[in-house]
């Protein structure tokens, strides 16, 4: 994780990265995460997608792939990542392109599109791409971040 | 309903924009830190110390049922098309989050991989003080797919 980020450091034009290989077992943490007691269950759709090769291949996939939501959550922690703890991410949104499967080798992009300082405060809007090892980017989208002032 | 776009896909319309409550769940800490060693997220805000949840909790959180069904009769398979998350307030452990949804619409768009049918959910979380944190939209894409 960076260093604080602070909003008169930031240009538009800046990018920063990094990188994520989501395992199986990692896959398997994220589905669990509350799916004790009586809050049900949130393996997903039932077809075998997320975690066998045969449910995958009913579907066209070559393997197993990782829940968009775990997608989605990889997109918000670059975002955090990449705001501090004196961030504050605002929204996110993305788009899925193409699946993401265990295993892939993963970057995480950020990359600076505005920078606005008015009545809402100091705030940063990124485009943010998922990029895996085929140079495919099967997640993308928008974020707005709210960065602290050097005081 | 059949859509006049395409006039392929039929659904149930008398569930568009009607609000459904899911239930709640008790955000706890070993929850937020099985969230964080998933994602490999070291952040000190969600791991050391006071910590909050991470604001993509909110999406990952499971109410035990999936709000009205808009019965697409379109395609074998359903897939996530996007998610937009707004964070209004901070989330702690021990916050107990309840869920309202809404199926906000439904429609088709053709492409060069063929007819694809969206399904547009808004789904709005609110602590145990009836403070709203967050606000989601996530669309499923229904479409036909072939074995690999």
């Amino acid at each position: 994780m960076p260093e604080q980020r602070y909003f008169e450091d930031v240009d538009i034009g800046d990018e920063w990265e990094e990188s994520q290989t989501p395992s199986s077992d990692d896959v398997q943490l994220f589905l669990g995460l509350n799916a004790g007691g009586s809050r049900g269950d949130r393996r997903g759709p039932g077809d075998g997608r997320f975690d066998s090769k045969e449910g995958a291949r009913s579907l066209g996939l070559a393997s197993p792939i990782i829940p968009g939501s775990m997608s989605f959550a990889m997109m918000n922690h670059v975002v955090t990542d990449w705001a501090g703890i004196e961030g504050v991410m605002h929204s996110i949104d993305v788009s899925y392109r193409r699946p993401v499967h265990h295993d892939d080798v993963l970057k995480l992009q950020v990359l600076v599109t505005d920078t606005t300082d008015d009545d809402e405060g100091p705030r940063v809007k990124l485009d943010v791409y998922m990029e895996n090892e085929r140079g495919e980017r099967p997640v993308q989208g928008t974020a707005v971040v709210e960065l602290p002032h050097k005081s | 309903m059949t859509s006049e776009a395409e006039a392929t896909f039929e659904y149930d319309e008398s569930v568009i924009g009607v609000d459904v409550e899911l239930g709640s769940v008790e955000v706890t800490a070993e929850m937020i830190a099985d969230y964080c060693k998933a994602l490999d997220d070291s952040n000190p805000l969600f791991t050391d110390g006071e910590i909050i949840a991470p604001p993509g909790l909110m999406s990952a959180l499971s109410f035990g049922q999936g709000g009205l069904d808009p019965n697409v009769q379109f395609g074998n398979t359903t897939f996530m098309a996007g998610t937009r998350l707004e964070s209004y307030a901070t989330v702690k452990p021990g916050d107990t989050i309840t869920a309202k949804t809404s199926v906000k619409e439904v429609f088709a768009k053709t492409g060069r991989s063929g007819t694809m049918v969206f399904v547009v959910r808004r789904t709005d979380f609110t602590n145990q003080d009836d403070v709203a944190v967050a606000a989601s939209e996530a669309s499923m894409v229904h479409r036909e797919v072939t074995s690999a």
